[in-house]
């Protein structure tokens, strides 16, 4: 009887995971708007990340989904699922390049072996646009639409939290805020300042200009 | 020699064409347009006791097809047709049928790069008052570029060649061919995102050739008195004489545009015209609220 309440006691300690915690976080900007597509990412360089396989799709000619978050030497595959052609590029520092012209899928994955922000888009659709973030370490989320996001399980200790998006003004660093997990989940509010960056305009004009 | 010209762009073009390699026809050009136009002197008459206003509804289809070339040059060819009904001068009413055929080619890889936009129409149009009925050719070039993420600007050339039918002989020594004239226009377009779904623009068009007027025979008489008019004809529709003259104006049009969504969007516009030909001076406006729609 004793030894199994002891054992009971053990099974039901190390069920619950006493050493991590959830960071519950909302993002807002200058306005207090709250900010969807925000990169939330603890500031830590894991090494050997576990190398991902991400897709990042082409539909009714836009990039889906707008803002994708991979680990370190992770690959992205950009399949076409539109019945006509793409031309994807990215002049980015932390990675450039090209997937000429075509459909169906792409040919080769592109490999992300930098951490940063790539910005890429489609050269025949000028309006086409999105966003790839680089980062070292698994612990990362992306806001909502409600400018939520949960990053999970994070084990006890301190941390550097950084926030990045598409409109971030300055640097990604002006973003930090400490914080300590110790065995209970914590709320981080962020607020960051956009810039005033527009998403080129698809919708259609008067039918005098006719440039397709 | 204008048609010429004409032709043999157009034989250019589909020259161009047959050289392409692992071209592949691509997207469809379906699109749509609702609009509201209130027009004030439709006639362009250069006297404020005859000019008219107006209300017009119009609604326009088209439908084409886009060849893509490579990463960076494309042709379209597309078809279209048009229904213009007007609220009290009905005889104005008309539906256009047209054909067109771009092309467009990207000077590199990238969003800044600039663009070069060729287009080669044909457009014919028929009123309610026949003798307005006229068919048109049209050349137009535009050169554009995005300068920022918020401001994208074009310049363009057009030419147009117009061809009517002869109607009622008013003065022996002038011609009643008065739908048969030449001009071109130059334009510069800049647009501007307020937000991601709120764009204006401003354009400035100058045009210098033929125009068309339309005024009572009392102001005709003073027309003819002091100005040399190339052709000259009675009309049905607004009840004296409509005539053509060689002159020049100039259009200022600002825009106001709203994204309903990725396929649809409205569209406001305020234009006002003017123009000169010979000692007479004209101006007129439109202001026009349209729905559109692109597939």
């Amino acid at each position: 009887m004793k030894i199994n309440i002891i054992f009971y006691f053990f099974v039901i300690i190390f069920s619950c995971n006493l050493y991590a915690a959830n960071l519950n976080i909302t993002v807002v900007n200058q306005k207090q708007q709250v900010i969807e597509n925000a990169v939330i990412y603890i500031n830590e360089a894991i090494p050997n990340l576990t190398k991902n396989s991400v897709i990042i799709d082409q539909l009714d000619k836009e990039f889906i989904p707008y803002v994708t978050v991979v680990q370190k030497g992770s690959s992205v595959n950009f399949p076409n699922n539109d019945e006509i052609r793409h031309q994807v590029y990215s002049f980015s520092k932390a990675k450039q390049f090209e997937i000429p012209l075509y459909n169906g899928k792409s040919s080769d994955p592109i490999i992300f072996n930098n951490t940063g922000s790539i910005a890429m888009a489609c050269n025949i659709h000028d309006w086409m646009s999105a966003y790839i973030y680089v980062v070292d370490t698994d612990k990362f989320v992306i806001t909502d639409k409600s400018g939520n996001g949960i990053i999970k399980n994070i084990p006890n200790g301190s941390y550097e939290i950084l926030v990045w998006h598409p409109k971030l003004k300055g640097n990604v660093k002006t973003t930090a805020q400490q914080v300590t997990i110790l065995n209970k989940d914590n709320n981080l509010d962020f607020q960051i300042t956009q810039k005033p960056m527009m998403k080129a305009w698809r919708a259609p004009r008067s039918t005098n200009r006719r440039g397709y | 020699m204008n048609k010429t010209i004409l032709h043999s762009l157009i034989v250019t073009f589909f020259a161009f064409n047959v050289h392409a390699q692992d071209g592949e026809w691509v997207e469809w050009i379906a699109d749509a347009q609702f609009s509201y136009n209130q027009i004030d002197n439709l006639n362009l008459s250069a006297f404020s006791d005859d000019q008219e206003n107006d209300h017009q509804i119009s609604f326009t289809a088209l439908l084409g097809r886009i060849y893509q070339l490579n990463g960076t040059s494309r042709f379209h060819i597309l078809a279209d047709l048009s229904k213009a009904n007007f609220d009290d001068f009905n005889k104005m009413n008309n539906t256009e049928l047209g054909l067109n055929l771009g092309f467009r080619h990207k000077f590199g890889l990238g969003f800044h790069k600039p663009y070069l936009q060729v287009n080669f129409g044909y457009k014919d149009t028929e009123f309610s008052a026949k003798s307005w009925d006229r068919n048109a050719y049209d050349a137009y070039i535009e050169l554009g570029k995005h300068f920022s993420d918020k401001i994208t600007a074009s310049i363009s050339y057009a030419y147009t060649q117009m061809d009517g039918k002869p109607w009622m002989t008013v003065l022996p020594e002038i011609s009643s061919e008065v739908f048969d004239q030449n001009y071109w226009q130059s334009a510069l377009i800049v647009d501007y995102l307020i937000y991601d779904d709120w764009l204006i623009s401003a354009n400035y068009r100058y045009r210098n050739g033929d125009l068309t007027s339309a005024c009572t025979p009392d102001n005709v008489v003073k027309v003819l008195a002091n100005n040399t008019v190339n052709a000259i004809t009675t009309d049905d529709i607004f009840g004296g004489c409509v005539y053509q003259i060689s002159g020049e104006t100039h259009t200022l049009s600002t825009g106001l545009s709203y994204a309903i969504s990725r396929h649809s969007g409205l569209n406001f516009s305020y234009e006002y015209l003017e123009g000169n030909a010979g000692t007479l001076n004209y101006d007129s406006s439109n202001i026009q609220l349209s729905y559109n729609y692109r597939y």
